[in-house]
């Protein structure tokens, strides 16, 4: 790599306040945009946990509601006119691990940033408020139900992970969500929602330390006890559902299936979990990647059409890979997959299609860079995985054929669980 | 005619190279050029299959290679792009932005004809644009658009679907593809960009520009107001409810700055009348937006309800015009929606897509994308205009697409 590479890596600094709060900055130079987001290491798989040593059990879907109502404020009002007023658009997300907020603009940081810390960091939960949320989250939830690509993907993770706190939708079921209230939000809040157990990315062009006073003054006088809440116990002890799940639909228009596997997250050598996970992107590469043969005879064959992708899906708890198409014979497909990977060997990979899975992975590396928003979720997602952000391109540039020998020869890729929509009679 | 747009840029890190074929949209030649467009991009002399090509594109960084066929101003247009690392991020005397444009001109321009539509292959892409256009009723909320506009603009160009038609795939056959492929690369209006870090030398590359539009036709046509409610069945859990509301205020219209305010205060965000009144204050939604096309002067509300909520969120959208007419905006509401729009535009003009749009559009439609004229024009609208805006308009079209409960 040049040193126009060498440039990216010494336009990212990270901080730490005595509180914990880790703050992070990419400077984007020449842009007018501005994008910063606040991360609590709080998801729908923490729906259990320990507090001291008592174990609390929530309904599904509380880290999302939560989400949904950090908005409101004190004062009755949402903090969305707060930040229209100077021309900063905020939102937020939850997903499996996190929860995340955010805001952009092109305008002066300072007092958007400080709402964001205001938002955040200031509950207020309001009965009438939540009874409405629930009409809201309920008709999301039933928006994400008429995706069948939704239902898919959520019925392979249940399967993956059944038993764990990952077997549960982000947004829950409605039964559930019915069944939250002023003291459970509240008792996530006050569990989860700590400086130590955050972290702020600024992607801009910036200076550290302007980042770093304007968030120090926030905390200035505010007190939060150390985060110390235990969760995510159970993802040691997945029991997958092997056999393939079949999921009637109406209206579907074309069937579908979604194949998965794990691999596990706990030994605590973050760099090894990454090279892992690399590793099993190479393999999916190798399988399931447009210039492969075994792709090509899965289209000729019609297994699969050619709306299909594969992803390799990386937290600190947990790690799963998965490879979904459209097909006009789906079961069919998933046996035959299988079949391709029962029998995967080192007739699949060679020295040069591992050159070529390198100089992909570091042109996708690179593409990263144009976008704000991948920049923030990918620094933070290495951040939460304990990896230095650049850290996989000089793993992966140092991958070599043994390295996936041993790891084909370890693991078992026949463990899988396997999800198929059809329409219904 | 042949036209260049360049973009000399080093704030992204990749560059995009696109060339894009115009001619006139008719239901004939949709489903045609939707295949043609898939074909093109699976065979090059060089690389002669998909396998050769994905591995050329890999190996140079993960180049993305894409092909779509849209509706462009009354013409359909086949855009074939690359995007690539910028080669002066990366050590690579073979990765040059000639080489990557030899590539695409090639594969675009290559006349092995037998070749690139071979039976096989053209059997394949039909059942691929069969299973694509299938799947465009899945996604519940752009289908209840979709059926919106066919029926508003029935019998006009913007009502065809320039990705084609299921029921003509069957009836194309090699002879006819090949016919309008030759004709295509003869015919048809040629548009090329590329945007990103590039030297003096690389544009040598691009060749001549000619001028002379065949087919575009830069003057927007403007259609008759349509009134109609319909509903289609579908066995989703939510409905979906899109509407047109028609402004008669079009891109060159004085008060088409009034007009852009107004639909960013009744649909444009989370501080929007319809978010806060619908959604927040009521709960009868998740998702709910409007958006305003200053080509055909519709403004369209979709959201997705309960199907029994439907006459009652009717209601509550044309309550939000009559509140904006009763003189209920204030002056501060105002003020925070035009700084919305010129925030947007801020962060917009950051994006590579800006830099692609704002080129065409200064080409095809002589629109000089001033900031500070806009702006400019933003801060002089008044509560008055936009209340005079609303005081004219009422829901013209509705679709409704109703799911079980």
């Amino acid at each position: 790599m040049k040193k126009e590479f060498d440039r990216l890596i010494n336009d990212f600094e990270s901080q730490e306040l005595n509180n914990g709060l880790k703050i992070n900055l990419f400077n984007k130079k020449t842009f007018k945009k501005k994008y910063v987001m606040l991360t609590i290491n709080y998801g729908s798989m923490d729906k259990d946990y320990y507090d001291d040593t008592q174990l609390i059990k929530h309904p599904s879907g509380v880290a999302h509601f939560l989400e949904h109502k950090m908005f409101s404020m004190p004062n009755g009002e949402d903090i969305s006119n707060l930040f229209s007023k100077i021309g900063a658009s905020v939102n937020a997300y939850t997903t499996y691990d996190r929860t995340c907020y955010l805001f952009s603009t092109s305008g002066d940081i300072k007092e958007a940033l400080n709402y964001l810390l205001e938002f955040v960091f200031t509950p207020y939960f309001n009965k009438d408020q939540i009874e409405t949320e629930k009409k809201i989250i309920e008709s999301e939830i039933k928006m994400y139900a008429d995706m069948p690509d939704q239902v898919l993907i959520s019925k392979l993770i249940r399967n993956l992970y059944n038993d764990t706190t990952l077997q549960h939708d982000v947004l829950g079921t409605v039964d559930d969500i019915n069944l939250i209230n002023e003291d459970v939000l509240r008792q996530a809040y006050n569990a989860f929602y700590k400086p130590d157990n955050a972290s702020l990315i600024v992607v801009a062009d910036e200076d550290i330390s302007f980042v770093k006073d304007i968030v120090q003054s926030f905390f200035v006088n505010k007190k939060f006890d150390s985060f110390k809440a235990i969760s995510r116990n159970n993802i040691s002890n997945i029991k997958p559902i092997y056999d393939t799940q079949m999921i009637q639909l109406d209206n579907l228009t074309i069937e579908k299936f979604s194949i998965g596997l794990t691999i596990n997250c706990l030994n605590n050598d973050s760099e090894l979990n990454k090279k892992n996970s690399i590793i099993l992107e190479f393999i999916l590469y190798s399988l399931f990647s447009k210039s492969s043969h075994n792709y090509e005879k899965l289209i000729e064959k019609k297994y699969i059409t050619d709306q299909n992708y594969y992803e390799v899906v990386l937290s600190k708890d947990f790690c799963f890979a998965l490879f979904s198409a459209e097909s006009v014979r789906p079961e069919k497909a998933v046996r035959r997959i299988i079949d391709l990977l029962e029998k995967y060997n080192t007739g699949y990979f060679n020295d040069d299609s591992l050159e070529v899975f390198k100089n992909m992975y570091i042109g996708s590396f690179l593409k990263m860079f144009n976008s704000f928003e991948s920049i923030a979720f990918n620094y933070t997602s290495d951040m939460i995985c304990n990896v230095d952000f650049f850290k996989s391109i000089e793993i992966v540039k140092k991958l070599t054929l043994n390295d996936i020998i041993n790891f084909c020869s370890s693991f078992d890729l026949t463990k899988l669980s396997s999800v198929v929509i059809t329409k219904k009679e | 005619m042949r036209r260049i747009l360049i973009n000399q840029t080093k704030k992204f890190s990749t560059v995009v190279l696109t060339f894009s074929f115009l001619t006139e949209l008719n239901k004939e030649n949709a489903t045609k050029r939707s295949l043609i467009a898939n074909l093109i991009t699976k065979y090059s002399k060089e690389y002669p299959d998909v396998k050769l090509i994905n591995n050329f594109l890999d190996k140079s960084y993960g180049t993305t290679l894409t092909s779509s066929v849209s509706q462009f101003a009354g013409c359909s247009k086949i855009t074939i792009s690359l995007s690539f690392v910028d080669p002066s991020l990366v050590e690579d005397n073979n990765f040059t932005i000639k080489h990557m444009y030899d590539f695409l001109y090639s594969m675009i321009y290559d006349e092995n004809y037998t070749k690139k539509f071979s039976n096989k292959l053209i059997e394949l892409e039909k059942e691929n644009l069969k299973n694509d256009l299938l799947s465009e009723i899945e996604d519940k909320e752009y289908y209840s658009y979709k059926k919106l506009v066919e029926n508003y603009f029935e019998n006009s160009y913007l009502s065809i679907n320039p990705n084609g038609y299921i029921d003509n795939i069957s009836l194309i056959n090699k002879s006819e593809l090949l016919q309008e492929y030759k004709r295509m690369l003869q015919e048809d209006d040629v548009l090329i960009t590329l945007d990103g870090n590039i030297d003096n030398d690389d544009l040598i590359l691009l060749g001549p520009n000619t001028l002379d539009y065949k087919f575009f036709d830069p003057y927007v046509k403007v259609y008759p107001t349509k009134n109609f409610d319909i509903t289609t069945k579908t066995n989703s859990s939510l409905s979906y409810l899109s509407v047109f509301i028609d402004t008669n205020i079009f891109r060159n219209d004085s008060n088409y700055h009034a007009c852009l305010i107004f639909n960013e205060m009744l649909g444009g965000g989370q501080t929007s009348l319809l978010f806060k009144n619908i959604r927040e204050a009521k709960g009868l939604c998740y998702s709910i937006y409007s958006n305003y096309n200053a080509f055909t002067g519709l403004i369209c509300v979709n959201m997705s309800i309960k199907a029994k909520d439907k006459d009652l969120c009717i209601n509550l959208i044309k309550e939000q015009f009559e509140f904006i007419s009763n003189d209920n905006i204030s002056n501060s509401f105002l003020k925070e929606n035009i700084l919305g729009i010129k925030k947007r535009n801020d962060i917009s003009r950051d994006s590579r897509q800006y830099d692609i749009n704002s080129n065409i559009y200064r080409e095809f439609f002589n629109i000089i994308n001033n900031q500070d004229e806009f702006f400019s024009k933003l801060d002089d609208v008044t509560l008055s205009d936009i209340s005079n805006i609303s005081d004219n308009l009422k829901i013209n079209a509705i679709h409704f697409l109703e799911g079980e409960e």
